[in-house]
């Protein structure tokens, strides 16, 4: 009995549903059958998406930093090809005036050059 | 356009980290001398190699050089760099001014010194170029060849 009573009932909702639908003009139709294939994509999920995409846009850029930081202190070793390329600047830049100037004069000399007294004298 | 403009804002969030990534200099550490590569060395000791083969009067010197710097303190060996960079930057005028300096006072003691600074500073650049040639640095004694 009850259930025959809701059938009924269910019966009757459609209709009017499906005569309020015919009422409608055909934009509006149109309208809600554009909003229920874009609710059935699952836009709306996507649109909430947005913002995992974010903060996994964060970590990344986060880990970047870290990995960019590592690089910056820590010590590197040396391939050959750098190591030799590097070794050659030093021995032009570095060790062709330093290393060869050592022995040009006595070491007592330079360590006068930097006393008091020399630099009372205003050599520069 | 969506699929443009998310590539677009992870490299704009993503280029500060590897710019900064990028202007950092790596410090280059490297290993003992026992430790470094044959190119490396060569490197290192070509231009005393070249200043060796140039000049064979001056060998006899730099071995005793050599073994000075090797016997110096370290505090002095210190000093004694920092004078050696000095030097680098001297022009050739100063650096005869220095040498005559350095013979000069050399044997002074700490009054004698303080007196001969006095009137340095007091001369003007004539009567210091008269002293300089008055007294010329002593040519160097040959080292004992060994």
């Amino acid at each position: 009995m009850n259930a025959n009573h809701e059938d009924r009932f269910d019966a009757a909702i459609r209709a009017h549903h499906q005569a309020s639908l015919e009422r409608l003009s055909p934009r509006a139709q149109a309208q809600l059958a554009q909003r229920r294939n874009t609710a059935l994509r699952g836009e709306g999920l996507r649109r909430r998406g947005h913002g995992i995409r974010y903060a996994a846009a964060g970590f990344a850029a986060l880990g970047a930093l870290a990995i960019g930081l590592q690089f910056g202190t820590l010590p590197t070793t040396t391939g050959p090809a750098t190591a030799t390329a590097t070794a050659t600047a030093i021995g032009t830049a570095t060790a062709s005036t330093t290393d060869a100037t050592m022995l040009d004069e006595d070491p007592e000399f330079y360590a006068w050059l930097a006393s008091s007294d020399a630099q009372q004298v205003a050599m520069e | 356009m969506n699929r443009m403009i998310r590539p677009t804002l992870l490299a704009l969030v993503l280029w500060p980290a590897f710019a900064f990534a990028q202007a950092q200099p790596a410090p280059t550490r490297y290993p003992e001398w026992d430790k470094l590569s044959p190119a490396q060395r060569e490197a290192l000791v070509a231009p005393l190699r070249e200043r060796w083969n140039a000049n064979p009067d001056e060998r006899a010197r730099m071995v005793e050089r050599a073994q000075r710097w090797k016997s110096m303190p370290r505090d002095q060996r210190d000093r004694a760099g920092h004078g050696m960079q000095r030097w680098e930057h001297m022009s050739p005028e100063k650096r005869v001014e220095a040498r005559a300096l350095f013979h000069a006072m050399r044997g002074m003691d700490e009054t004698e010194r303080k007196a001969f600074l006095a009137q340095w500073r007091q001369k003007n650049a004539q009567q210091r170029a008269e002293w300089l040639k008055a007294h010329p640095v002593p040519e160097r004694r040959e080292p004992r060849r060994q």
